[in-house]
């Protein structure tokens, strides 16, 4: 199989790691008012939420360069 | 290209077109680099990049690698078609990209409500500092 982009893979789930560690933090801190908590994780959720929506952005743009480019060296006759 | 160039790869192209599996294209490719024939291993790669992005298109796939490992200047650009494969992979997408609701925080809770509570940490400097 061709290669995956591993590294999209890996950066995503570094991320999503540290966003659990935050919701847990949020959920287990006894400093933290239990009003306070659905605040706080709706915080955590859009801002993780938002980082990898501009990952997938930058990703499939790419993508669509890299398939352009592909496409047109497949179609070129041999060197 | 010269005309005859272009009759070839025609020629090539339509031979490509007309195989049904990624086995035959396969085949089809070995013999083709076996004979240093660039137009027709092109024109199998053409169609091997067209029917790899499909559901069943892991063969597919494979004859591009064979492509690539055949054609050495070209393999980093088909390493890359792998990243290009996996973009529009909507399944592998979602799984790397989505953003389940955490634990506590309740899904029917629209957008809306939800940037409103997270506003809620913003005005509170003493939320913030219970946070920490």
């Amino acid at each position: 199989m061709p290669r995956l982009n591993q590294a999209t893979v890996d950066a995503a789930a570094a991320r999503r790691e540290r966003f659990q560690q935050r919701v847990e933090e949020i959920n287990r801190n006894e400093r933290i008012h239990p009003s306070l908590r659905a605040p706080l994780l709706a915080k955590a959720y859009l801002a993780h939420k938002a980082e990898l929506s501009q990952m997938q952005e930058t990703w499939q743009r790419h993508g669509e360069l890299t398939a352009a480019e592909l496409r047109r060296n497949c179609s070129a006759p041999a060197r | 290209m010269s005309g005859v160039d272009a009759v070839s790869f025609r020629d090539a192209q339509d031979r490509a077109a007309q195989l049904e599996d990624a086995q035959q294209a396969a085949v089809l490719l070995d013999r083709a680099v076996q004979s240093g024939d660039h137009h027709l291993a092109q024109a199998v790669a053409e169609k091997a990049y067209s029917n790899a992005s499909g559901l069943f298109g892991g063969q597919w796939a494979d004859v591009l690698n064979q492509y690539a490992a055949a054609r050495p200047w070209a393999a980093d650009k088909l390493n890359e078609y792998g990243d290009a494969l996996w973009q529009g992979d909507s399944f592998n997408a979602a799984m790397t990209f989505g953003v389940p609701r955490p634990t506590g925080l309740s899904d029917h809770l629209t957008e809306g409500q939800l940037q409103a509570l997270a506003e809620q940490v913003d005005s509170s400097a003493a939320v913030l500092g219970a946070a920490q």
